[in-house]
Formats: C-alpha cells, structure tokens, sequence
C-alpha cells in the first residue's frame, strides 16, 4: 500500500483560520460523548495515542513555510486535561505539544476540541467516535463495529486525507455575489473571553414529530425558531440591516467522499426583522422556501470555485506568508464575521454500533461564537436525545428565554445543563 | 428534579434558580434519560511569573528612562552615550528572558535568534566606539563559524529529529553567505582582510552539502515544504 505522505497543504477552509484565529475569536468547536460510567484517564491516555496514530490528519502539527502554512506529522504525544470550566479557549499549539486538538474530560464526559483547520463537524465525529470505540475495546468491552467506526489498527487511506476543495475546482466565470452586512446582537461581554453554555437535553421523537406538524425538517424548524426567539428579544424600534443565520453544509451529502478533513459549505437565511410577523408557521414556511433556494448545489459549487480561485491565483501564490497574513487580517477584520448574525450547526443524528451505544448515554456539540456574533446555537442527536447547545459570549440571556418560551409553547421538555453564567 | 415552571425545563436538584430565566424552581418528579455531570467552576491560571516579570519591566523601565534623562541633561559636559553600559545588558537580558527561556522554539531557533541579535548588538556597540569594522571582520565570522560547526553536530545527535531543525541549519548557512558577501562587496569591512570571509561562507557551504550528503531525502523535502508555491 502507498505510504501516506507525511505533509500536506492546509485546505482551502483551512487557509483562514490559523491567519485570524486569535483569543477572542477561536475557531474551536467541542464534540462530548458521555459515557455511562466515570472514565478512567490511564485507559484513556492509552485510547488516545492510539487514535492519534491511525487519524493522519488529526497527527499533525502546523508550520509556516515561504508562502504557505502546512500540516506535517506529530511525533510528540497528545495530552489529556481535566476541564477547567473554560469551553473552546483559544489554543496555543505549543503548550498542546503542537496538536491542534485539546482532549478534556470531567467525571463521565469526554469531549475533545478541535482547531477548525484541522477537520469539520463530520471528521471530528468520526475522530471521537473512533476514541470511544476504542477506550471501551482497552476497558474489556466487546464491541462488534459493524462498518459505523474506524478502528485505531484499520489502514489509513489517503482519501481520508484529500482536499475536496481542488477536486470541485474548474476555471469557470462566476457571477458576483454582494454580501450585506448582518445585524449585531448586542450585549455585555463576560470577561476573559468566557464562553456561557446552556445544553438542553431534549427528545428527539417530539421534536421530529413537531417538525412533521409544520411540514419542516428539524434544521428549518430550529432556524425559524430562532428567528423568532430573535425578533422577540430584539427589542428595537427598527432594524438598519438583515439577520442572517449561518448554517454550514456537509457537502459529503452531494459528493460522497470519505475525506475526514473540511469538507463544508453554508448558506445564509436572511430575515428582515421589521416585518411585523410573529406566527411560527408563517415563519417556518419563509424558511423552508429560503431554504429550498439557498441549498442549490450549483450556487455552493460557485462560493467554493470562488474561494478556491484566489490561492489559484499566480500573483497571490507567490506572495510571502507574511504579506498574505497582513492582507487576510486586514481584509477579515472589515468583512469578516460581521456578515452573520447568528451561527449555527447541525451534527445530524450520530449512529453507533448496538454493542457501543448501551455505554453511551448522550452527545453534545458546542460551536463558539465570536466578538460580532456573540450568539451561537448548535445540536446533535443520539438516541432518542437531541442535546440542543447554546453559546453565549454575552450576559444577556433574552433570547434564549424566548427560545424556551417557544418550546414550551411547542410542548417540548428539556432537561438543563449549563456552566456558570453569572461568572 | 427542580423544575421551572416558566421555561419547561428540569435541573438537578443542587440547582435552585432557573439558569435561563432566573426564576426560583420547584421540585417535580421527572425521569431523567440522560446523564449529566455539570461543569467545574471556572480556574483562571494566574501566573506569578507574569507578575513578576511586571515588576521588573517596571523597573527596567524606570532605571532606563532616569539614566536616558541624565546622560541627555549632561550630554553637553559629557558627550558620550554611557548610559547605554546599563541599558544595553537591562535590554539583552529581557531579549534572553524572551528568547531563550519563555520561548518555546525549538534550541536551534533559539541559537540563530541569538547569533542574530548578538551581531547587531555587536555592530551597534562597533559604531558607537568609532566604527572600526571589527565586528563584521572578525567577530561575526568568528560567531558563525563556531556556530555552523557546533549546531549541525547537535542536531546529528538525534537523527529522528533532524527534521524539525533543517530551516534553522538552512537559515544558518544562509547567514554564512551573506554575512560573506559581505566582505567582498561593501566597504564595511577592513580593507586586506577576506580569509574571515571566505571562512564563512566555505563554512555555510560545507554545512550544506554536509546536509545533502547525510540526509539528502529529509533535507529536500523540507526546503520543499518551506519554498513551495
């Protein structure tokens, strides 16, 4: 079998966050599994190493070269941390022995963050997926994979590796697209850069069952409740600009690809907050049909040809990295995030083997906001749970109240888990 | 379970207001399909280190401005830089503190940033005392060459690693030849004297093909992650 090559390219996703990524903005994301039983750290530390091994991509450090930054293998160890109450902190590589990823755990929970250049939602899954799989394999349980995880002793294929970005790459005119500016969620910032959370564990029999009623999905149903949950918090007399939801896609979905790096695109649902319509469903309908014309595989191929076509680009390849950087933060720093209002994200439901899945009570998936879009939402499903994440970097709380409001309206229950708010 | 009535939502039981509302909760049976173990309280690091080190840089700060103020005062009487026989070690020592013991470079960055900054620190004290070139004559080449022979021989102890330090050998060498070329063709060095030339850019050669000769693969692929386009 060909020996996996040893560096590689950052992907085209990649490319921005190791240039802007700084202590107020993290570009870290959490995935947990929680684990029927408190975890024992020696078995764990072992699973790891293990796991590392087999995910090239996650086995990396980041270098800077001439031109560009670059991924080569991690011969150091990764460390495991007990939590400290902080959630997505920004990460300085060299205090990880260079990993990009932080391993944490706390009684039960597992959870490893993730630097964005590394992977996406999907590759970050399947990481954690696989670590489990086999700290329970190291603690004497019998688990049968059936084809739903990779083991730590399966072959790595370069396809894991791949940078699906440049493969959808082809030289074509594209038509200008105008960003607007979004509108901002105000409010007072906790201090040090704290992340609050709120996880509301839910069922996700009565959320697909309410999704059914308005003839939505689960995504939509979320997004217009959103929406809602911020018209009712707003408060403001007018509105100068549009909200706009952020909501990335797996493009795995429509170019099956086994790569475990980013591999995403997004679109924006965009509402104007001045309309006077406070009905769910007229606003669930607005998203559905928003939806429908925003999901257009071609206008997705379009963004990523677009942001594919500037490192293409001859003049920029042979800039310096230390010109690229001071022109990317610049360029990000006036645009940037100010084109959402709210970020969200959607793991889908997570499917395991029936061996692995009964040491397995719930997952949970946290996003970070950033100093422009304050507000960040995320889920996940397992089971019958779906563990709908709130992430606030402000004090202020009203939208979350009325996104409760709306799902006891809904008749939905949930049961709260949440860090300290009032730090 | 505590329960808040207003947002439809359970809590464990060492909760007692609402997280989300603020709202006192009551008790209610619920049964729980999760497991939850809360998060612990916030740790903020707070580093001593980083006190301390304020405590000095006050007063590094305050010793530098005082002296600068005093040797301007008497500049006339006194025309002669000497408050920099202070400042200048106040200000190395902060360079090595920064450099060499909080850095978290690998040693071989660490040993160039410091050829580096010591050859200017040796040209600025050259040009200070009349400049007569014995800096880029002799000590510099001198600082290199001992360098370009030392480092590499480190670095060869641990073969597995040689890797992570191919740029610092590259930018080594790099600096061979320049600081080389120098002699040849600038006017900042003695006029007559080219053998400390010549010694450092032969030693800068013979590093490279050293490199090439012993681990041509490595060395290849790492000038290729460094320079690609």
């Amino acid at each position: 079998m060909a020996k996996l090559r040893k560096f590689y390219d950052l992907d085209n996703a990649a490319k921005i966050f190791p240039v802007v990524a700084n202590e107020s903005r993290s570009y870290m994301f959490r995935v947990s599994v929680i684990f029927k039983e408190p975890i024992k750290l020696d078995i764990l530390q072992d699973a790891l190493n293990r796991t590392t091994k087999r995910f090239k991509h996650m086995n990396v450090r980041i270098r800077k070269g001439l031109f560009w930054y670059y991924f080569e293998e991690n011969l150091k160890t990764p460390i495991i941390r007990q939590e400290d109450g902080m959630i997505n902190q920004f990460l300085v590589f060299r205090e990880n022995n260079d990993f990009l990823f932080r391993t944490l755990y706390f009684k039960e929970r597992l959870s490893v963050e993730f630097f964005h250049a590394l992977t996406d939602g999907k590759g970050a899954l399947e990481f954690i997926n696989s670590l489990a799989y086999e700290y329970l394999t190291l603690d004497g349980k019998t688990i049968d994979p059936e084809g739903l995880v990779i083991r730590a002793d399966a072959a790595a294929t370069y396809q894991e590796v791949e940078d699906e970005f440049q493969k959808l790459y082809h030289d074509r005119k594209l038509p200008k697209v105008k960003e607007e500016k979004a509108h901002r969620v105000e409010g007072t910032f906790y201090a040090n850069n704290y992340n609050a959370v709120i996880n509301a564990y839910v069922s996700l029999t009565k959320i697909k069952s309410v999704a059914k009623e308005y003839g939505v999905t689960i995504n939509e149903l979320m997004i217009g409740m959103i929406i809602l949950a911020l018209k009712k918090s707003g408060k403001l007399k007018s509105y100068k600009n549009l909200a706009r939801i952020f909501i990335p896609v797996n493009m795995r979905q429509y170019y099956p690809s086994v790569t475990l790096r980013n591999f995403a695109s997004y679109v924006r649902i965009n509402y104007d907050l001045n309309l006077d319509e406070m009905n769910l469903e007229h606003i669930l309908n607005y998203v559905k049909d928003e939806m429908k014309k925003q999901l257009n595989l071609d206008d997705m191929v379009n963004m990523i040809i677009t942001n594919v076509r500037y490192e293409q680009n001859k003049l920029l390849r042979m800039t310096p990295l230390s010109i690229k950087i001071i022109a990317m933060r610049s360029v990000y720093g006036k645009i940037g995030n100010k084109l959402n209002t709210f970020d969200t994200s959607n793991l889908g439901l997570v499917k395991l083997p029936k061996d692995m899945a009964k040491h397995i009570s719930h997952y949970s998936f946290m996003i970070v906001p950033n100093d422009y879009t304050p507000k960040a939402m995320s889920f996940v499903s397992f089971g019958d749970t779906m563990t709908i994440s709130f992430i606030s970097k402000i004090i202020e709380r009203d939208f979350e109240i009325e996104f409760f409001e709306l799902l006891k309206q809904l008749d939905v229950v949930s049961q709260i888990e949440a860090n300290g708010w009032e730090v | 379970m505590q329960y808040c009535k207003k947002c439809h939502a359970y809590y464990y039981k060492k909760e007692s207001t609402c997280t989300i509302c603020g709202r006192p909760l009551v008790q209610q049976d619920y049964d729980s399909q999760v497991i939850t173990q809360g998060y612990p309280s916030v740790h903020l690091h707070k580093s001593h280190a980083k006190f301390v080190s304020k405590v000095f840089g006050i007063f590094s700060m305050a010793i530098t401005i005082i002296l600068a103020v005093i040797n301007f005062a008497t500049y006339t009487e006194n025309p002669t830089l000497w408050s920099l026989i202070i400042i200048g070690p106040i200000a190395y020592a902060w360079i090595i503190l920064a450099q060499i013991i909080v850095s978290k470079h690998n040693y071989a960055t660490k040993v160039n940033r410091q050829v580096l900054i010591f050859s200017l620190i040796i040209i600025l004290i050259d040009v200070l005392t009349v400049y007569r070139a014995w800096s880029l004559t002799y000590v510099i080449p001198a600082l290199l060459v001992t360098t370009t022979l030392i480092l590499p021989i480190v670095v060869a102890s641990k073969p597995t690693l040689y890797y992570l330090h191919v740029r610092s050998l590259f930018f080594l060498i790099i600096l061979d030849i320049a600081v080389g070329i120098i002699g040849f063709t600038t006017p900042f060095m003695q006029e007559g004297v080219v053998w400390t030339s010549l010694s450092v850019i032969t030693a800068g050669i013979l590093l490279l093909s050293t490199m090439f000769t012993f681990a041509r693969k490595d060395t290849w692929i790492e000038l290729i992650k460094i320079f690609r386009i």
